[in-house]
């Protein structure tokens, strides 16, 4: 019960991240790491990126799940202790991307992994994904006003719809 | 003595685990601020460890390894450094006679540090391994300075206890142990010039990499707990008359932790913000010229003291 209450509401304030380059050409890659920088300051949030899966809490996922990558990916999917989320950074990582029915690529990352939640862009920029993983940690309100019609006040909690659902729309 | 004697004794040695326990993250938060000031920017929250320590706890255990050394590593690197803590003085004020023994305080503080390496070693990943006999180095690079600037007190006051090392006289070889004690602050303390054990770039946490959850919090807990424990002796030991004039203890207690705070922001902090990481063999030549200058301290203090006799 203790534990229910600390993974809601102390995982969100300090999610530590482990990042998988599961074939991207590098474009999204280098995002998250300007997500890390000084400038964008991810750390403020307790967002951590660490260099074990043991030590993580989510997977950022970069690239078009590629048929070689794939079993690596699994395992260390294996190895991230529960409770755990999984986050598509990029066009690829979402369904495949550019290369979607290349001959070596499966698809999108959910076509391996369960992924939570979707960052789409080519590359989505550092504060996409930020905005991205704020989402997620329910830190701000998702901006679906303008796709959706929901007006203001009247927001989805994003954890709540399926995972279908959950594509955090990049603003422009 | 009886045990109804060492009843104070004992519980006041609990409340001194209780508070290292509590207080020690929060050097750690207020380091990870500092860093974000210096690179100017807002940075998490000063008690983002608690949270960071709480999130762990809570957190799935995965089993790497049937040995039952990475089974029980993690609480018995807490355990001593929890005794070494109830052993230490705080706020200027040294265990009763018998308890506060600096041979078995230093031996406390190196169990932990070796049930680190071994742990290391047991779950067989190269990571943790290299970690591992990395960390055997560094504390061949760290502890014989910690020990002889120690000692150097010991001859001073002809006493092996906290009791006595807190009465020595201060003099020319005590500020010199001193000056080689904060020097190697960082190399006890395992912060980023000499963080060569865990090497979170390089090594990917060395001997932690492969712990998860609640062992990976006890140990990253014994790491913040070992660097408060390091922190206070340099203020209790050397600084003496910082704490000596506040009569009361609950007010020495809390300048102590003031200054344990202010010690590792204004020194540990800095000095980690702006240096990059030391290779070992840099790190083994920096510990050994400093025990080389503190084993000639001790020589002049034994000779001083002799001479004296």
């Amino acid at each position: 019960m203790i534990r229910d209450w600390l993974i809601k509401r102390i995982l969100p304030r300090a999610l530590w991240v482990y990042h998988v380059n599961c074939g991207a050409c590098n474009g999204c890659d280098i995002e998250v790491l300007d997500t890390l920088t000084p400038y964008y300051d991810a750390e403020r949030f307790g967002i951590k990126i660490v260099g074990s899966p043991r030590h993580a809490d989510a997977i950022v996922l970069c690239g078009p799940m590629t048929r070689q990558t794939a079993p690596a990916v699994r395992r260390v999917y294996e190895a991230v202790p529960d409770p755990k989320i999984v986050f598509a950074i990029g066009s690829c990582a979402v369904g495949g991307g550019m290369w979607h029915d290349a001959y070596n690529v499966l698809g999108g990352a959910d076509q391996v992994l369960p992924v939570d939640f979707y960052v789409p862009g080519c590359p989505p920029r550092p504060e996409a994904i930020l905005h991205g993983v704020a989402t997620a940690l329910g830190l701000t309100e998702q901006e679906v006003a303008r796709v959706s019609g929901v007006q203001r006040g009247n927001e989805v909690d994003v954890r709540s719809l399926p995972r279908e659902e959950r594509l955090v729309q990049e603003q422009d | 003595m009886t045990l109804p004697e060492f009843l104070p004794t004992i519980g006041i040695a609990i409340g001194k685990m209780l508070l290292v326990l509590l207080v020690a993250p929060l050097l750690e938060g207020a380091i990870r601020k500092l860093r974000a000031v210096i690179q100017s920017r807002k940075g998490p929250p000063i008690y983002q460890p608690y949270l960071d320590l709480m999130k762990l706890l809570a957190k799935e255990e995965l089993h790497v390894t049937d040995s039952p050394i990475v089974a029980w590593g993690p609480p018995v690197m807490l355990a001593a450094i929890l005794v070494a803590a109830g052993l230490m003085p705080i706020g200027g004020q040294a265990p009763a006679l018998t308890a506060g023994d600096l041979v078995v305080f230093i031996g406390l503080l190196a169990l932990a540090n070796l049930t680190l390496a071994a742990m290391g070693f047991a779950t067989g990943s190269a990571f943790s391994s290299l970690g591992a006999s990395r960390e055997i180095m560094a504390m061949l690079a760290a502890e014989p300075v910690l020990f002889i600037s120690l000692l150097v007190l010991a001859v001073q006051s002809g006493s092996m206890t906290f009791a006595g090392l807190l009465a020595a006289p201060m003099g020319i070889v005590t500020i010199v142990a001193a000056i080689a004690y904060i020097l190697a602050l960082q190399m006890y303390v395992a912060k980023v010039p000499f963080d060569i054990t865990e090497a979170e770039t390089e090594l990917i946490g060395g001997p932690l990499s492969e712990l998860s959850g609640p062992k990976l919090a006890l140990a990253q807990w014994t790491i913040y707990a070992k660097q408060f424990i390091y922190s206070s002796l340099f203020i209790q030991l050397f600084m003496p008359w910082t704490l000596s004039y506040l009569g009361w203890l609950p007010f020495a207690i809390v300048a102590n932790v003031l200054l344990v705070l202010l010690l590792d922001v204004l020194v540990v902090g800095v000095v980690m913000s702006v240096n990059p990481r030391l290779r070992l063999d840099q790190a083994l030549r920096y510990g050994m010229s400093l025990a080389g200058v503190a084993s000639v301290t001790l020589i002049v203090a034994a000779v001083v003291q002799f001479v004296g006799r």
